[in-house]
């Protein structure tokens, strides 16, 4: 959960940290080309693409107001990725500025088709939801969908149900990608919900975003991975997305408690060998974290110090490529 | 608002035979009769949110349904915000890991128990055989708990055999039922050793209560906790002895973090659930606060990781 009183106070130096990468680096963070799989894209020109920030994670009116002396367009992203030497990445839909409104990002990642690919946010049980799928994936390079939220009353995820079945099932046949990302209480549970979709849709690549928040400062002796966690390795088609927004949401857990933070280069290399290094893809979160992104970029590159080579080339590269294909990977070869 | 508790040891019986038969642990041994009673999730639910018990582990009652966890499965589905199955299985069939880890996988199973079957099954195969070891590994490569019940007659061999074992994968939690001293022999087996004809020895009194000859060797293995039950106190019941005693004792010998309650509901039947929430309540009157929140909750809520275990907030 954020703690807010763990960003109030340094809230605005990091907002513009964040905005303004630092000059003066030029030497890559790694000796490989990274794909960033967590950018978020928005722009300050909201007559043209109006704000529906009622869903936002820091409130609404915080969030307009950051976003409107900080639009995350490309050439602010690509001045981080330059930065950083990422090749391209996945634009990542944002909830808390555009809601299911995909306009800007599809526009962007038109506009540069080389280094974005979209990945957008609709309502997993809508009718439309399917044909738009389709769609996009024929006429705009969709690399996959993303689906949040957290479970209902009777403990279910309504994305992981069989009401959005039909989405699921277009996902399959298309080859995409389906992002998920699981919030509050019900999370364990939710993962047995995603074991089961991923054997029903194996050729969806399901990616789970900030590897489903483990809590090392509740169960340090598997780096918070609860036995539902664990219990996904295995499934082939199953991905795990180490971002720096992780690594903030994990360091302000074990302050909240009083713990010291997890060392980040265990806790990689201990979800590298539960998953394989192969089932692991890298994210920024460029856009929404309240951290340096360059610093934290900079930890999670090395955190994987000690992998073999390739090993850390499929985390912050290749296993990414191969995952997010424009129009989808297509049918599964039997 | 009185404490929340979190009920650890709870068996539910269905009231559909059909659906649920009873069924044998073992081929040889005869199918189990229908109780005469049930327990079923809505019961249970009930019963716990009339006495502010927010989670519950509903454990497997093996002596009626075997290893036919269904029962348990499909409560824990209708409240999964609430019951955490903890299921039996057969820690000798060679499938059993892989089952276990779908049942984790899939099924959202939150813990294992292991159990022998009768007091009179001397043999240790049930808890060390090649394949029961086996059975433990996935428990620590999924890091799922384990509790583990252990007969009277069997408590002088079979806790220095756990010690072993629960050497062998630090970090994974494991809980003794009913304490493992003498005070958690059940009615069951104590019928058995007067049908068979052994003596009943006098229960330990305090300060020590037996802990030292039994699980006191585990004082160096944080990983393992002991649950108090209503078999407990049965036991202690005309002893008088209070159970906030014998909770303090363990608390000050292992710390208050390594021990934890359990209803016994749909097995121990002297008390019913809203006595068997006052006495847990009461077992506790001897700890400092913030040891009384570990005995009845903290320490289950940390071991099952479930109340506990949240991510994220609005996307």
């Amino acid at each position: 959960m954020i703690r807010r009183r763990t960003f109030l106070a340094s809230a605005l130096a990091v907002a513009g940290a964040a905005a303004l990468p630092r000059k003066g680096s030029t030497a890559p963070l790694a000796p490989f080309p990274l794909f960033d799989t967590h950018a978020h894209f928005y722009t300050n020109q909201s007559d043209r693409y109006p704000f529906n920030a009622t869903g936002a994670r820091y409130g609404a009116e915080r969030m307009i107001a950051r976003a409107m002396a900080n639009p995350m367009t490309p050439e602010a992203v690509f001045r981080l990725w330059d930065e950083l030497g990422v090749e391209m990445g996945t634009g990542v839909q944002y909830n808390s500025t555009y809601g299911t409104d995909n306009s800007y990002l599809l526009d962007v990642s038109r506009q540069h088709s080389s280094r974005i690919l979209p990945v957008v946010i609709l309502p997993p049980t809508a009718p439309t939801t399917p044909g738009l799928l389709q769609q996009w994936a024929r006429d705009n390079r969709l690399a996959g969908v993303r689906f949040t939220g957290s479970a209902n009353d009777a403990g279910e995820f309504t994305f992981l149900s069989d009401a959005a079945g039909d989405a699921w099932a277009v996902a399959n046949e298309l080859g995409l990608s389906i992002v998920l990302m699981l919030l509050g209480q019900g999370i364990p549970q939710g993962l047995t919900q995603v074991a089961r979709m991923a054997q029903r849709y194996p050729n969806v690549a399901i990616v789970l975003d900030h590897i489903a928040f483990p809590r090392p400062e509740v169960l340090p002796r598997t780096f918070g991975l609860t036995p539902e966690h664990r219990a996904l390795a295995g499934l082939p088609n199953v991905y795990y997305k180490i971002t720096s927004f992780l690594f903030s949401e994990m360091e302000a857990n074990a302050r909240a408690v009083g713990k010291p933070m997890v060392e980040l280069r265990p806790f990689v290399h201990h979800v590298a060998e539960l998953y394989g290094a192969s089932h692991l893809v890298w994210g920024t979160d460029y856009g929404n974290v309240e951290v340096d992104p360059v610093e934290y970029a900079r930890r999670a590159v090395e955190a994987s110090e000690g992998l073999s080579a390739g090993d850390r080339q499929a985390l912050f590269h290749d296993t990414a490529r191969a995952i997010f294909v424009p129009g989808g990977r297509g049918r599964k070869r039997a | 608002m009185t404490e929340p508790l979190f009920d650890t040891h709870a068996h539910l019986i269905s009231d559909d035979w059909e659906k649920y038969p009873p069924r044998p642990l073992r081929p040889d041994m005869p199918t189990p009769q229908r109780t005469p009673y049930t327990v079923t999730a809505e019961m249970l639910v009930q019963w716990m949110d009339e006495h502010h018990v927010p989670s519950a582990c509903v454990v497997q009652r093996g002596h009626v349904y075997g290893y036919d966890n269904s029962y348990i499965l499909d409560a824990a589905r209708r409240y999964p915000d609430r019951l955490l199955p903890v299921v039996i299985l057969d820690t000798q069939h060679p499938e059993t890991p892989a089952q276990l880890t779908d049942l984790v996988k899939y099924h959202g199973v939150r813990g294992l128990r292991m159990a022998n079957t009768r007091p009179e099954h001397l043999d240790t195969a049930w808890m060390s055989s090649p394949a029961a070891m086996r059975v433990w590994r996935t428990c620590a490569d999924l890091g799922l708990p384990v509790t583990i019940i252990v007969f009277l007659n069997q408590l002088p061999y079979v806790l220095p055999l756990l010690h072993v074992i629960v050497r062998m994968f630090p970090g994974l939690p494991i809980v003794v039922d009913h304490l493992g001293t003498p005070y958690g022999a059940t009615l069951v087996e104590l019928a058995w050793a007067r049908a068979a004809g052994i003596s009943e020895a006098p229960l330990p009194p305090p300060p020590d209560y037996g802990i030292e000859s039994t699980i006191g060797i585990f004082a160096d293995t944080p990983d393992v906790v002991f649950k108090l039950t209503e078999v407990n106190l049965e036991r202690l019941v005309g002893t008088g002895i209070s159970a906030a005693r014998l909770v303090r004792r363990v608390a000050d010998t292992f710390g208050a973090e390594r021990v934890l309650w359990g209803s016994d509901v749909g097995q121990s039947l002297r008390w019913s659930y809203a006595e068997k929430a006052t006495m847990a309540r009461a077992a506790a009157d001897h700890l400092e606060p913030r040891e009384r929140a570990l005995f009845v909750h903290d320490n289950a809520a940390r071991i099952y990781a479930t109340p506990v275990h949240q991510g994220g907030t609005q996307p």
